[in-house]
């Protein structure tokens, strides 16, 4: 029995070896984990806060009517128009007579907050009236609805037989509806 | 005490006839930023989203609104969100053929197929911010995780890049940015939301087929969108808690 415990200094050695990796395991562990680290859950809280503050790039629809209210108002004389036509078709309502009223700035017009943020106003809206942008959504496409209004370049002409200026040269974007469909219309 | 009669009665008059958090707030409210109003408190809300998949009309604006709000490179593979385009044949309902040339971000071609009997829509697709979201279960290390008003986020300062969670999302929905190899996903614009901002995708839309709904707000429109439409969820079976609640979902859509 005595011969058991004759060689103690090799199991002191091991629990020393032992007590040292555990004393390193618990400081390396201590520094490897955030101090904000479970508070919420199995995750760093702080995480949140980090997420929370990266950049906005679009502005919201909110911040352009701040200064541009008004974009989508009935056109005075610019949209062919004819003052008789305007006359037969009041009051226009946007929310009623527009089909764009509920298209959000930055759908067309791309991100702007960088817009939003400069006070001197040097970066300017871009104008976006390119026939490609249109047919994004106004294009024959398979599988869009059957309420979407859609046309085939090709074959949409106005009397003359032939686009003028692409889409805008009868359609303003800011409000769509031509003079001949609205007052057929109304 | 260098406050003068003028800054006393201003800051007592604000005291007296606003609350706590709304006497906090008022200096971002005068500067006409109400978003940035600091008294926004997570537990509050519980964040998801309606998906109207009958007014999607296959636009791309969420896909391309979303790569510029988030920064997401535009390589093969990398999307928060994206539209992909489901071809049914009625004789086999089992096998749509669906397509989403680059997630939809430059639109989507004419279908050439003859006969004319297909049965053709597009369906939005993104992160389900799933209430028991598998990929945050299996994360080792804590990088991926829901927060505390139920949107499921990423913390790249954590993440190891091991993938797991990019097996375990049943809907596809994370990917490895190539830059920082690191896994990223939609994050339901949450630097966007906690400020009163709708998402970035939800902003663009032009038919609003989506729209971001907070379900613990009882003002909010999406209970009464709810009651009145018939609601799923993708992959019900799988009993992810998923909180995008589409509208109109055809039973064909996986």
């Amino acid at each position: 029995m005595r011969d058991r415990f004759r060689h103690h200094q090799h199991v002191f050695r091991v629990g020393v070896v032992l007590g040292v990796g555990l004393v390193v395991f618990l400081i390396a562990r201590a520094a490897a984990i955030p101090s904000d680290f479970g508070v919420l859950g199995f995750y760093r809280a702080g995480a949140l806060d980090d997420i929370r503050a990266l950049p906005i790039v679009h502005a919201g629809r909110t911040a352009c009517l701040e200064c541009h209210d008004g974009t989508y108002d009935p056109p005075e004389s610019e949209n062919e128009v004819s003052a008789k036509a305007l006359a037969t078709m009041v009051p226009l309502d946007p929310a009623r007579d527009n089909k764009h009223f509920r298209l959000n700035c930055e759908a067309c017009h791309g991100p702007l907050q960088k817009h939003v943020a400069d006070d001197d106003k040097e970066l300017p809206v871009p104008k976006v009236a390119s026939a490609s942008l249109c047919l994004n959504c106004h294009g024959k496409v398979s599988g869009r609805p059957k309420s979407q209004p859609q046309v085939v370049p090709a074959a949409h002409a106005n009397d003359v037989g032939q686009m003028k200026d692409g889409c805008v040269g009868c359609h303003k974007p800011h409000w769509p509806k031509t003079a001949k469909k609205a007052a057929k219309t109304e | 005490m260098d406050q003068d009669r003028r800054a006393f009665l201003h800051d007592t008059g604000r005291f007296i006839f606003l609350t706590g958090a709304a006497t906090l707030a008022w200096d971002f409210v005068v500067a006409g930023a109400p978003e940035q109003a600091p008294n926004y408190v997570a537990t509050d809300h519980w964040w998801g989203m309606i998906i109207d998949v009958d007014k999607c009309i296959g636009s791309g604006n969420c896909v391309r609104a979303c790569k510029a709000e988030n920064d997401v490179p535009r390589e093969e593979g990398c999307f928060r969100t994206w539209v992909e385009r489901y071809q049914v044949d009625p004789y086999d309902l089992e096998h749509p053929v669906v397509d989403s040339p680059v997630g939809g971000y430059d639109g989507f071609p004419e279908i050439d197929r003859p006969g004319d009997g297909l049965k053709v829509f597009f369906v939005p697709k993104m992160c389900n911010q799933c209430a028991d979201s598998p990929c945050t279960q299996v994360c080792p290390v804590g990088a991926t995780f829901k927060s505390p008003d139920g949107v499921v986020l990423v913390d790249k300062t954590r993440c190891l890049g091991c993938r797991y969670c990019v097996q375990a999302c049943p809907y596809g929905c994370r990917y490895i940015d190539p830059r920082t190899h690191t896994v990223d996903k939609c994050t339901l614009c949450y630097h966007r939301i906690t400020k009163g901002l709708t998402t970035a995708c939800a902003e663009v839309c032009p038919t609003g087929a989506r729209q971001l709904a907070d379900l613990k707000n009882p003002k909010d429109p999406v209970h009464e969108f709810i009651r009145e439409h018939k609601i799923h969820v993708l992959k019900p079976d799988l009993a992810t808690g998923s909180k995008v609640y589409y509208n109109g979902l055809d039973g064909t859509v996986r």
